[in-house]
């Protein structure tokens, strides 16, 4: 057989096979496109990353500060988490559905950390440089049909966005630069005890944030 | 993900990719023959054009193919991961792609095939690349290109003989 052949058999035969529909060109929205397990991985990595910059935050801070002055801190402390895979421990009680936290940032008691569940982008995800120098500019960007919204400061580089009855949170992805914010889809699962997180009984996070992160109003 | 890339260099890649995408997609699907995975490293290979897009518009379709490949087995862990997936959750889609594939004659010679020969072959007589362009792709020696469509040429006249 020719090589020549092989050629004519491709091209005839490779074009039969079905092609995709025509919305499954372009990679859907984060929400809704299958996350690659190349993601799966990466995601966990940067999870894991996240809780061990958060523990030995809290950590130091326990340490450092007394009860009141941590609650005047300002607290950027959060770990990643999801209601499916790291789950909630198995006492948690679901936390999701309070509305507690549409009118103000959650926090949690001294000595726990807060476990948020936050869409992130599929791959390559966010790219320190292509976000927005804040976090109103990185939420506007993002959502662009959003036009009200309120901004409570979790401290650091955490911002605490709630629209339309829908949570976000806003933070530096990278090294700080000039473009590095960006706003995602947030939700608090619960409050964890960094020593054990999957079976001390979980708190549910407390609406307010500290007494120096007011709300910013938008729109 | 589109919106925090828009402007002209987003549409116009976008164009390119679109008039490129469905040989890509079906020479990945030859290659892979996992339709999500197919689908999933285009799209990964969309992403990385519009991040940081090539160099060159000739030979878009190949460098297409070969940035979807890359990312298709990208990570050590991925065999393993891809295995539990599919044991967990086993991809219907995929035997209809490969009973799609068994009844088409170039399908039964690519079955005969590894996965890279697979890749080199679609690449060659499928996308139409010159072995150069094969090799600069896939960042090997031209000969081995060359060694790698003559053992793979070899299997497929063997087999076919039977399975043809």
């Amino acid at each position: 057989m020719p090589s020549e052949h092989f050629a004519t058999i491709f091209q005839r035969d490779l074009d039969r096979l079905d092609g995709l529909a025509d919305h499954e060109w372009i990679p859907r929205a984060a929400a809704h496109r299958r996350m690659t397990w190349g993601g799966v991985v990466a995601s966990a990595a940067i999870a894991v990353v996240v809780a061990v910059v958060a523990l030995s935050a809290q950590a130091a801070r326990e340490a450092q500060l007394t009860q009141d002055d941590a609650a005047a801190t300002s607290s950027p402390d959060f770990v990643l988490g999801s209601q499916g895979a790291a789950g909630p421990s198995p006492s948690a009680s679901p936390v999701a559905s309070s509305n507690a936290w549409l009118t103000a940032a959650p926090t949690c008691p001294p000595g726990r950390i807060l476990a948020l569940d936050i869409t992130q982008p599929p791959p390559p995800g966010s790219v320190p440089g292509t976000g927005a120098t804040g976090p109103e500019e990185a939420f506007r960007k993002s959502y662009p049909t959003v036009t009200e919204f309120k901004m409570f400061p979790m401290g650091g580089s955490s911002v605490w966005i709630v629209a339309g009855g829908q949570t976000y949170i806003a933070y530096r992805v990278g090294s700080p630069g000039n473009y590095d914010w960006f706003a995602y889809p947030a939700k608090v699962i619960e409050c964890r005890t960094p020593t054990n997180p999957r079976t001390a009984p979980p708190t549910t996070p407390q609406p307010g944030g500290s007494p120096s992160s007011g709300p910013k109003t938008v729109g | 993900m589109l919106d925090q890339s828009s402007g002209p260099n987003a549409e116009r890649w976008e164009r390119l990719y679109r008039e490129e995408a469905p040989r890509v997609f079906r020479a990945l699907l030859a290659t892979l023959r996992d339709r999500d995975a197919a689908r999933d490293a285009l799209h990964e290979a969309f992403l990385a054009g519009l991040e940081r897009p090539p160099a060159r518009d000739e030979n878009l379709a190949g460098w297409l193919f070969r940035v979807a490949l890359r990312k298709s087995r990208r990570g050590p862990y991925r065999p393993l991961l891809s295995g539990i997936a599919d044991a967990l959750w086993p991809a219907a889609g995929n035997d209809e792609i490969a009973r799609a594939l068994d009844r088409l004659e170039a399908g039964r010679l690519l079955q005969l095939l590894t996965e890279r020969q697979r890749a080199i072959v679609i690449a060659q007589y499928y996308l139409g690349l010159e072995q150069a362009e094969i090799a600069r792709l896939f960042n090997v020696r031209r000969g081995t290109v060359a060694a790698t469509l003559t053992q793979a040429l070899a299997r497929m006249r063997r087999g076919g003989q039977h399975a043809i």
